[in-house]
């Protein structure tokens, strides 16, 4: 229900900035507001269905999440955190990528996902991690010749 | 057409040709492989250095770099769930669950195998018939482009296992993503909030990728017991075993027709290509095979089919530019270029000009298939072990290539943004349950069928009849229709019968 209350939100919002910010038709022929604001309103328009049958499914009972689905996720809270963790460090990649360059950044990364959320030794931390970041950057920078961030260290 | 073949063949299997053969399809599958990169750039840094070779030398290596890369990019989609491709992003659904039931090689096997008998057939279909299928294809109009075009969209309803209703919200929301950037008509700015990446429009690679793979990981990172079953799976360490056997081949030579026949003549429509055949065959799958149900869980037929169909396609993509000089998409128009640094047009002239450069050219394609064949079927041993990784290391190394991957598309970190972006997108439209095959149908082929439906309402003065009035279109529309309505009555059939 939530996810359908939200694409409802979403198509209206699209159709109302299509309709305002740009031309939907003009001297017999479609504008560029036209495809945006039929799909608004198809997004809108399957977003209230979605909803409703959901409500619907709730009310009859036929909704709840089956016991078997509430076990998969998470022992406790130790995925949640690992999901938190990762949804964290592969953000904090994609911003400092370019300011840092991509030897640090990637060494960072993986030092810290390898070590703190899934919890490996140094050894396959330090082994792992080389081992990818400086295969990568010459099989990409060197025998490929694609351009990645140098950073701060440029070979 | 015997002698022709004679002097083709004469032309490719040369020591010389048949070195740049090899290079190209090697080349290719390493490029299928590394997500992002794509054959588009790995041809457009090669054309400079192709001008010291002879024409046929040059188209020969960068056709085996395009078709190689469409096996190259089917590894990461099966193993790792990260499209290395555009057109292997549909062999995720069924590829990616074989793997995780442990049947990668059968997978990767009839993949390879697939695509070999699927492109062999299309480089006859080309010998054969390429003069007047190109002009089959001049036929193709705006109006019969958007027909065409909305009968793909309409395929959605055939992408996901689960719920329709949110297969079709999901295609209205890809063609929304499609709408993103600079309008093909008017060239009015749309959404990209004075961002030059976003002007560009949303790049397919980085949100598949994010989609995709990112989501993947995320899941996993909190899903123990999927994580779990995964690293639990054997498999076989006999290459007999892991290759598809008796029971496998069976089940996939319809589909391997059907994709290969969908592909060729998909492959032909300037626009069509690899990535549209690709969904279609899965989509013609869906409905027409026998083992349907079992349609993203696992089958062989969700690999079989789709990764014909893109095979297929790439020799139906050389029949316009070969024949017309018409390049059927952006690879096709960089071998265009090759063509004219040395001096040639491609056209319907280049056959008497020029036959040892056309029918070298057609002649490698059947070698190049059988190289990579013979490239990758040894190769499927050790592919397999990557799924042995344990998905703790496995998965900070599918980010790092994804990341990667993602920057190489504009040189800038906002397209890894972006891809993590659709990463977290991905991730909540799993557990949200919706699928997110129907929204990549609908991000590609919404650009198109957005432009072309616009250009055919300009030339009617916005009169619809315009897609009523021309033959071709009329019975595409009907075709539409009859999608629609089969569905809806196969569903209200089902009802019948559990009620």
């Amino acid at each position: 229900m939530i996810s359908g209350f939200f694409f409802f939100a979403l198509g209206l919002s699209l159709s109302m900035v299509s309709a305002t910010k740009f031309s939907v038709w003009e001297k017999g022929e479609p504008q560029e507001g036209f495809f945006p604001l039929i799909t608004g309103f198809l997004i809108g328009g399957l977003g209230i269905i979605v909803a409703f049958r959901s409500y619907t499914r709730e009310i009859h009972g036929r909704d709840k999440i089956p016991q078997k689905r509430q076990m998969e996720y998470g022992a406790g809270n130790f995925a949640t955190k690992r999901l938190i963790g990762y949804l964290i460090l592969i953000g904090l990649y994609g911003v400092f990528l370019e300011n840092l360059g991509f030897i640090i950044s990637s060494t960072l990364f993986l030092t810290s996902v390898l070590k703190i959320l899934e919890r490996k030794s140094w050894k396959v931390t330090l082994l792992v991690t080389m081992g990818a970041v400086m295969t990568s950057y010459f099989l990409f920078r060197f025998f490929l010749n694609v351009p990645l961030p140098p950073g701060p260290i440029y070979w | 057409m015997l002698e022709n073949l004679v002097m083709g063949f004469g032309v490719s299997l040369s020591l010389h040709n048949l070195i740049f053969c090899f290079i190209g399809c090697l080349l290719g599958t390493i490029i299928g492989v590394l997500p992002g990169l794509g054959p588009t750039a790995t041809i457009a840094m090669l054309l400079s250095i192709t001008y010291k070779f002879d024409l046929a030398s040059a188209i020969i290596m960068l056709a085996g770099i395009y078709y190689g890369a469409q096996y190259g990019g089917t590894i990461t989609s099966v193993l790792l769930k990260i499209p290395g491709e555009a057109s292997s992003v549909v062999t995720i659904i069924d590829g990616y669950q074989m793997a995780l039931q442990g049947k990668a090689g059968k997978a990767l096997g009839i993949a390879a195998f697939g695509s070999f008998i699927a492109g062999t057939a299309g480089t006859v279909g080309l010998s054969l018939i390429a003069p007047p299928l190109a002009r089959w294809a001049l036929a193709f109009g705006p109006p019969e482009y958007t027909s065409l075009l909305l009968l793909g969209l309409t395929l959605v309803i055939y992408l996901g296992s689960g719920s329709i209703l949110k297969a079709v919200l999901m295609g209205a929301l890809g063609l929304a993503l499609g709408t993103v950037g600079m309008d093909p008509v008017t060239a009015v700015e749309r959404f990209s909030f004075g961002t030059m990446t976003l002007l560009e429009q949303i790049n397919m690679a980085a949100l598949a990728m994010g989609i995709f793979g990112i989501a993947e990981i995320l899941f996993m990172a909190e899903n123990i017991e999927a994580r779990s079953s995964r690293e639990a799976v054997q498999t076989p360490s006999r290459l007999r075993e892991l290759l598809p056997n008796w029971a496998d081949w069976k089940r996939s030579v319809k589909p391997i027709g059907r994709g290969s026949l969908l592909g060729f003549l998909l492959g032909i429509l300037p626009g069509g290509g690899a990535v549209i055949s690709s969904f279609v065959s899965y989509a013609v799958e869906k409905r027409f095979s026998k083992y349907r149900k079992e349609l993203g869980k696992g089958a062989i037929e969700g690999v079989a089919g789709p990764e014909s169909a893109n095979n297929a396609a790439v020799s139906g993509n050389f029949i316009p530019l070969l024949t017309m000089g018409i390049p059927a998409n952006v690879c096709m128009a960089l071998l265009l270029s090759a063509f004219m640094l040395h001096g040639v047009i491609p056209g319907p002239l280049i056959m008497k000009e020029h036959p040892e450069v056309f029918w070298g050219v057609i002649t490698s394609m059947y070698i190049g298939n059988i190289i990579l064949l013979i490239l990758n079927v040894p190769l499927i041993r050790v592919f397999v072990k990557i799924t042995e990784i344990p998905y703790g290391i496995l998965s900070p190394l599918i980010v790092l290539v994804c990341v990667i991957g993602s920057f190489s598309l504009n040189n800038n970190s906002v397209d890894v943004i972006l891809m993590l972006i659709f990463g977290l997108v991905g991730y909540l439209m799993k557990k949200f349950e919706y699928e997110p095959a129907p929204l990549v149908l609908a991000f590609v082929i919404g650009p198109m069928f957005e432009k072309a439906l616009r250009q055919s309402l300009i030339m009617s003065g916005g009169n619809m009849s315009i897609f009523f009035s021309r033959p071709i279109s009329l019975i595409l529309i009907v075709l539409v229709l009859l999608t629609v309505l089969s569905h809806i009555a196969t569903i209200m059939f089902k009802r019948d019968r559990t009620s």
